[in-house]
């Protein structure tokens, strides 16, 4: 393990990178969901400020040890996953840990949400979590597909030489398993919680399901979380499918920092995608989302997937 | 509690309890400045009022251009708002309600009848004055208030937030033993009822 | 005392331990006691023989019955990592027994069977030869029976499934060893092992056929699993955690012994592989990845938390398979270091249910709840146990199902890492289930004085829970063992550090992961405790739209009954358990051939004096039209 400078100061950024960039794309997301309901919206800032009240409040209740331990839980989860996304084509810890630890490091940080929730003894929160899970083996199938097709064609499991080897013009993953993409994307939907899967926090059906008994500091680790975990998963997105961001040579700090800006407004583009979406949209019944999932963008990962592996096979 | 029982707190001369303000360091100010820009609402819309909220969050008015919008809990919620008349049976709701939200929390109370009973002032069912079950921040006038009524009481919570003026919460924890036996004039509690006294911490 | 130069005297020490414990079963105390000493000082051998290095691969010990036949036994590194798990796991069960046992009524020898399993067990991975191997199998297997009657309905049938597949375990490992004999006269491992290199590619694949059926039948391994939930559901508690996390895996080492050593990777690769996966290889793969799916979904619709288990252990050791049947290092190194974990994590789950049961006496979810309030560490225990099992990071079960999709990767199988995947989507959902059903949600009245499980339950599931917190920091050291145990078959480990594993498409390092999450938590608990802590409230204070809870409320507000129902309506009739009617088709054809017999030798005598005059009238018949006698 050796460790240069700049992976040092990546290390203590990333996670306040992650956090300012989240609640920014919540922000702007709040802002650009108002235009399209042909609203003013809140301002761009109104997560910080929603955070800050949350952390602000004189008092908050909690029913178990438990429950602190889920809003724990769920912060610890999300910080030690984004250390392991390269960004800006910096592999921050990505290296020593590869694609395949990233999906369970993923998994943390809702698996100790949902153990807090549980803790609270209230029915909806366990409704909640029991859809938040389902939803996880539905889009869990076509994810996966993307992933190991990914990492068949790049012939690594590591993320940071995935990004690495998309460096240079038109060589973005999108362009060469432009199936699996539409599938990843298809997933992302579910895997940010945005209509038509946001089942799991059906404010109007189970009261906001996992959050219904967090308040105050409770709700603002859960509100880091979500902000944190949408930089996460969009990135992994980036990453993936759109060259990691990297335009420009990231030898210099210059180059990194450019690098750093270019990835987050392609994570925000991807996130906006998928806000779009939320907007006109219902909700789907539980079984439809696994109809859903388990349909096309199995298949389209399916075909991807299978692509990659004949063409290693050198059959093509 | 019996009639005789001191009530504690400190009342005004129309016998409504009052409390002084709070002292507030900087981060306290704060706080108070970023829970004003950030109202989360409670709304509860038993009577006719809840008709004014949706030409207030949707495109014609857009609550959330203050960061202001609804909730789905009380844990979440700031702001406890009582759309309209309050029956008998609907007080002990209110109360479990209030009581689970946490501090610092305000009550607003929308439309003539949370004041006086407006046009139900005669009715035997319902409640005439919110105020005598929880603490009331800031009442709406008005049958129906508009939402530009509803929007000028947002700016003046805000105003009162900002300042450490809104201070019914605590007012609710110093004179619980009035608003308690005003409560239980009206309901009883259960042997489930499970919540606990609140006291000022 | 040295394992090598006498294997037997790791047979003594249990074998007097079980006899003690069988004859002295009246007086618990005694036998729990005696079989406590003995297989903790087994443990101790065992394990100061391999901290030691003492073990040499080659050297047979003989034990001779007649003139040629004999009993040979033996230790090398692979069998040792086998041994290992499970004559450690034995004295932790053994305390952990101790306080449940304590109490249920005697009306068996509690004890002496486990003991006499453990013999059996024992001796399984010991074993040189095919005839010592299926005599110490049968000594591993039947005492077991007689602990499956846990009074609890249904509990017959379960009996009656595991004598079946029992049956066919046992007649799978005799047709190996007729195969052997048949070809080579002998029945060494050496033996089968020239009869694999001699033999044709029948005698092969019927080696394969056999070897599934003798050893998946015992690893639970589909369509052979359909005992195990039925067993695991309904065996004393106690017990349970050492049949799922040590007896499970003799089977494992069965068929790690049919697939590596006597048919090897020169003679499945002969068969012709693509990026070095043999047809073979990838029908044992394939198979077990199924078997993975189907163990997790059907975990994940259970409502009784030991069958939950049960299908969850089918489900995990459905991964085994695949790393089996993949082959290469890094994969049969996944293999390998996932039967430790799994060995690990499987019993401090079965503990952890056990003391729930212990204390509450249920064992259905929905019936359960709350005990994080009376039973914490307990709970730690167990939520540690699930977190390996989901292979959550900071536990080691990461390590051993990351080595495991690696190697399916490096050979390029694009179609196991999906399934397997969604296996472990449905392992994480079982695990929550598990978690909200018995230890989440309202704590009901009648368990509200509940006390925390006894020290003595308490003592083996904390060692076990360290052990997987350590190891996940230091995933290299198993490997420092399994290494070894891959060499005595032929293999090469991947390579490894202490702190890091490596495989040919990337890497893990389990120091800088848990860093990595110390450092999330050290963030977390600053956020967290800037703010004063929050105040604790009553459980039945939740958001109920207002409305005073309802009488009841804790039984009410209790989500555990179907707990994944959209999903069960979508998927049960895909998994309508048509395993579980094929074998009842195969039960009722042979119960029916059993039938006819049984039609003619139903103990009439007239019946049988025509049937020895039909007989005698036959053969004159046939002597007479061949023989020319007449």
């Amino acid at each position: 393990m050796t460790f240069s400078t700049t992976s040092w100061v990546m290390i203590f950024l990333t996670p306040i990178l992650a956090f300012i960039l989240g609640h920014l794309f919540l922000g702007i997301s709040r802002k650009f969901t108002a235009r399209i309901h042909r609203r003013v919206g809140p301002p761009v800032m109104q997560q910080f400020i929603d955070v800050m009240k949350l952390f602000g409040k004189r008092e908050s209740t909690t029913h178990s040890w438990v429950q602190d331990m889920g809003a724990l839980f769920a912060v610890i989860g999300v910080i030690a996953s984004i250390l392991f996304i390269p960004i800006g084509g910096e592999a921050v810890l990505s290296f020593q840990g590869d694609l395949i630890v990233l999906a369970y490091l993923l998994v943390i940080a809702p698996l100790g949400m949902a153990l807090g929730t549980g803790a609270t003894g209230n029915p909806n929160s366990a409704i909640g979590v029991s859809r938040g899970l389902m939803l996880m083996m539905a889009y869990e199938l076509p994810f996966a597909m993307v992933l190991v097709a990914v990492m068949l064609y790049y012939d690594t499991a590591s993320l940071g030489d995935i990004v690495a080897a998309q460096k240079g013009a038109f060589n973005w993953a999108i362009l060469a398993l432009p199936l699996s993409a539409i599938a990843a994307d298809l997933s992302l939907q579910a895997m940010l919680g945005e209509k038509p899967f946001d089942q799991p926090v059906a404010p109007s059906e189970i009261a906001s399901g996992p959050m219904v008994e967090f308040g105050g500091k409770y709700l603002g680790m859960l509100m880091v979380w979500h902000a944190m975990s949408i930089v996460v998963e969009a990135g992994l997105f980036v990453d993936l499918f759109l060259g990691g961001g990297v335009i420009f040579p990231g030898d210099s700090v210059l180059g990194l920092i450019g690098n750093i800006i270019v990835w987050a407004i392609l994570a925000l583009m991807m996130w906006l995608i998928s806000v779009s979406i939320n907007t006109v949209f219902g909700r789907f019944k539980m079984g439809q989302s696994l109809k859903f999932y388990w349909g096309v963008p199995t298949l389209l990962a399916l075909l991807s997937l299978s692509y990659v592996v004949i063409s290693n096979l050198g059959v093509i | 509690m019996s009639e005789d029982e001191p009530t504690g707190g400190l009342l005004d001369q129309d016998g409504r309890p009052i409390t002084n303000l709070p002292e507030r360091g900087f981060v306290r100010k704060v706080a108070d400045w970023a829970s004003a820009r950030s109202m989360w609402l409670l709304w509860y819309c038993t009577g006719c009022g809840a008709v004014e909220l949706p030409p207030s969050f949707t495109s014609r008015y857009d609550m959330e251009r203050y960061g202001i919008g609804p909730m789905a809990t009380p844990r979440q919620a700031d702001i406890f708002l009582i759309t309209g008349y309050l029956s008998v049976k609907t007080v002990k709701r209110i109360v479990r309600s209030y009581e689970q939200m946490q501090d610092p929390k305000y009550v607003l109370g929308h439309g003539s009848c949370t004041i006086d009973g407006g046009m139900y002032w005669d009715s035997y069912a319902t409640v005439k004055d919110v105020g005598l079950y929880i603490p009331v921040d800031l009442y709406i006038a008005g049958c129906m208030p508009r939402p530009e009524a509803i929007f000028q009481t947002f700016e003046k919570l805000q105003d009162m937030i900002i300042k450490g003026e809104a201070v019914g919460w605590k007012k609710y924890k110093d004179n619980y033993s009035w608003y308690r036996k005003n409560q239980d004039n009206v309901f009883k509690r259960g042997p489930d009822w499970a919540l606990e006294e609140p006291e000022l911490r | 005392m040295n394992l090598i130069n006498e294997p037997a005297t790791l047979l003594i020490i249990l074998g007097t331990g079980a006899g003690t414990a069988l004859l002295l079963w009246k007086v618990r105390w005694m036998a729990a006691l005696m079989s406590i000493i003995s297989s903790a000082i087994a443990a101790g051998v065992v394990i100061h023989t391999g901290l030691l290095g003492k073990i040499a691969s080659n050297e047979i010990w003989e034990f001779e019955i007649f003139n040629d036949l004999s009993l040979t036994l033996g230790t090398n590194w692979f069998s040792y990592l086998f041994l290992a798990s499970i004559a450690v796991l034995a004295p932790l069960v053994l305390i952990y027994s101790w306080e449940p046992m304590r109490t249920r009524q005697k009306d068996r020898p509690f004890y002496g069977l486990f003991m006499i399993s453990l013999v059996g067990a024992v001796g399984v991975t010991m074993a040189r030869d095919l005839l010592t191997l299926f005599l110490f199998w049968e000594l591993m297997t039947w005492p077991v029976i007689l602990l499956i009657g846990d009074g609890r309905p249904r509990s017959g049938k379960a009996m009656k499934l595991y004598f079946g597949f029992g049956m066919l375990s046992a007649s799978g490992i005799l047709g190996i060893l007729s195969i052997v004999s048949w070809s080579e006269g002998g029945v060494a491992y050496t033996d089968a092992v020239n009869a694999m290199a001699d033999g044709s590619t029948g005698i092969r694949i019927a080696m394969v056929l056999l070897g599934a059926m003798a050893f998946g039948t015992k690893a639970a391994l589909a369509p052979f699993h359909i005992w195990a939930p039925a067993a695991y559901g309904h065996t004393e508690d106690p017990f349970t955690a050492f049949f799922s996390g040590g007896l499970s895996k003799t089977g494992i080492y069965g068929a790690f012994l049919v697939v590596d050593v006597f048919i090897g990777t020169t003679i499945l690769i002969s068969y012709g592989s693509v990026n070095g996966l043999t047809p073979i290889g990838f029908f044992i793969a394939i198979t077990g990845a199924i078997t993975a799916l189907i163990g997790g979904i059907m975990a994940m619709m259970q409502d009784d938390a030991k069958k939950l288990l049960a299908y969850s252990s089918i489900s995990q050791l459905g991964y085994i398979f695949v790393g089996l049947g993949v082959g290469g290092s890094t994969a049969t190194a996944g293999a390998l270091y996932h039967v430790l974990n799994h060995t690990a994590f499987k019993a401090v789950l079965f503990m952890g249910l056990g003391a729930v049961i212990y204390r509450t006496g249920e064992y259905r979810l929905s019936k359960l709840g709350g005990m994080i309030h009376v039973m914490p560490l307990t709970f730690w225990c167990f939520l540690v146990g699930i977190f390996a099992a989901a292979a959550i990071p900071i536990t080691s079960g990461l390590a051993s199902k990351w080595l495991i999709y690696e190697g399916a990767l490096e050979k390029g199988v694009g179609i196991l890492v999906p399934i397997l995947f969604l296996a472990s989507a449905a392992a994480f959902l079982y695990s929550f289930r598990i978690l909200q059903g018995g230890f989440m949600g309202q704590l009901r009245d009648e368990f509200k004085d509940i006390k925390e499980a006894p020290i003595t339950m308490l003592i083996p599931m904390i060692i076990i829970m360290i052990a997987l917190i350590v190891v996940a920091f230091i995933p290299g050291l198993p490997m420092e063992l399994i290494s070894r145990a891959m060499a005595d078959i032929g293999m090469e480990a991947p390579e490894y550090s202490l702190i890091s594993l490596e495989s040919g498409v990337g890497s893990y390092s389990g120091l800088v992961v848990m860093l990595a999450v110390v450092a999330g938590f050290i963030t977390a608990v600053l956020m967290f405790f800037s703010r004063p802590l929050g105040r604790h409230i009553d459980l039945r204070d939740t958001f109920t739209a207002g409305e005073e809870p309802i009488p009841n409320m804790d039984k009410r507000y209790h989500y555990a009954w179907k707990f994944y129902a959209p999903y069960e309506r979508f998927l049960r009739p895909y998994f309508n358990n048509w395993i579980g009617k094929g074998w009842a088709k195969v039960y009722k054809v042979s119960s029916q051939v059993a039938r006819l017999h049984r039609s003619v030798m139903n103990g009439d005598m007239t019946g049988y004096i025509w049937l020895i005059f039909g007989a005698m009238v036959l053969v004159g018949m046939v002597l007479y039209r061949y023989g020319g006698w007449f």
